[in-house]
């Protein structure tokens, strides 16, 4: 049976091995690029409206922390409880993260995050000037 | 001419023109292969094609553990299953007592004695009665000249059933071929 098996072997790749391969059409490789460039430029497009999304989003997310940091006592407020906000960073990378999230279906463009620190590095510039008035 | 893994490189470092030359080398196979399990040219086509479209949508996810044509021959296997799946297409199960090998009956090279063309036609034949995870085993193995070790990795099944059924595919093409065979010679009266 195994002397069998072996020789139905040989004689199975014999004669497969020596059959043509199947060809594709001729336009085969030009469809499958056309496809991957508009896939390309899908993913442009996308690349985009992350952007565009983010243009009116911007404005609200600036006046939104001027309008906290213009509440009386509230940078007093922040100073005292910087362990905890720091503790919460966590969080609020989070929270970023879940607020972009439906504005883009790709992950968070390099854009995007030069965006987010600008105005992280601002709300801290903010803090930063307030201590600095208070102990000098 | 670059290895696979240099146009990979390229495409992922944003140069899209580099996947032309790796559709190019592996078409022929990915459109064979599919066309063996799925019968149906156009068909074929359209699963090597989205095949295609999927492993640039994935470059990044892939490992380079294995050949990139094995990762491609997993998707194709992949797509034809679904497809093959929602259409509840089957092969007939070969089951006729009359189709029965006798284990200690010799081999015989009965095709040689076809013309080449007609040797074709009936290997092609007696490949399509075969269920379609045969049939892609066969192909595979005997066509692609992929190991058993590279199955294991398109098709997820382990290396010992790999082999187990390539012995009971084998059995069944050449049960059938010998039936093809003897109905031709009855025909004929050859």
């Amino acid at each position: 049976m195994v002397h069998n098996d072996k020789k139905l072997d040989e004689l199975t790749h014999e004669i497969l091995s020596n059959l043509d391969r199947d060809e594709p059409s001729e336009q085969f490789t030009a469809r499958v690029m056309d496809s991957v460039h508009s896939l390309d430029l899908q993913s442009d497009k996308n690349r985009f409206r992350t952007i565009y999304w983010f243009i009116p989003v911007l404005p609200v997310l600036f006046a939104i922390f001027w309008g906290i940091l213009r509440i009386p006592g509230i940078k007093e407020l922040i100073l005292k409880n910087l362990d905890y906000i720091n503790q919460s960073f966590g969080l609020i990378g989070l929270f970023v993260r879940n607020l972009i999230k439906p504005f883009t279906t790709m992950s968070v463009s390099p854009l995007m995050l030069i965006i987010c620190l600008s105005v992280f590095l601002f709300f801290l510039s903010e803090l930063y000037l307030t201590y600095r008035r208070q102990h000098h | 001419m670059h290895d696979d893994r240099y146009y990979i490189k390229q495409i992922l470092n944003g140069d899209s023109s580099g996947f032309a030359v790796l559709v190019d080398r592996h078409k022929k196979a990915m459109y064979s292969f599919a066309l063996k399990m799925v019968k149906v040219p156009e068909d074929a086509e359209e699963i090597a094609h989205d095949a295609f479209v999927k492993a640039y949508q994935s470059l990044g996810k892939f490992r380079q553990e294995s050949k990139f044509s094995t990762w491609l021959f997993r998707i194709v296997f992949n797509e034809c299953v679904s497809r093959l799946r929602k259409k509840k297409v089957e092969s007939i199960s070969f089951q006729d007592p009359k189709f029965q090998f006798h284990e200690a009956e010799e081999p015989v090279n009965f095709l040689k004695e076809l013309e080449a063309n007609e040797q074709k036609e009936m290997v092609l034949n007696a490949l399509e009665v075969l269920p379609y995870d045969e049939r892609s085993l066969i192909s595979l193995f005997y066509m692609q000249d992929c190991s058993v070790k590279e199955i294991a990795e398109i098709t997820g099944y382990s290396e010992s059933n790999i082999k187990v059924k390539l012995f009971r595919a084998r059995k069944r093409l050449w049960e059938k071929l010998r039936y093809s065979m003897s109905e031709k010679t009855s025909i004929y009266g050859t």
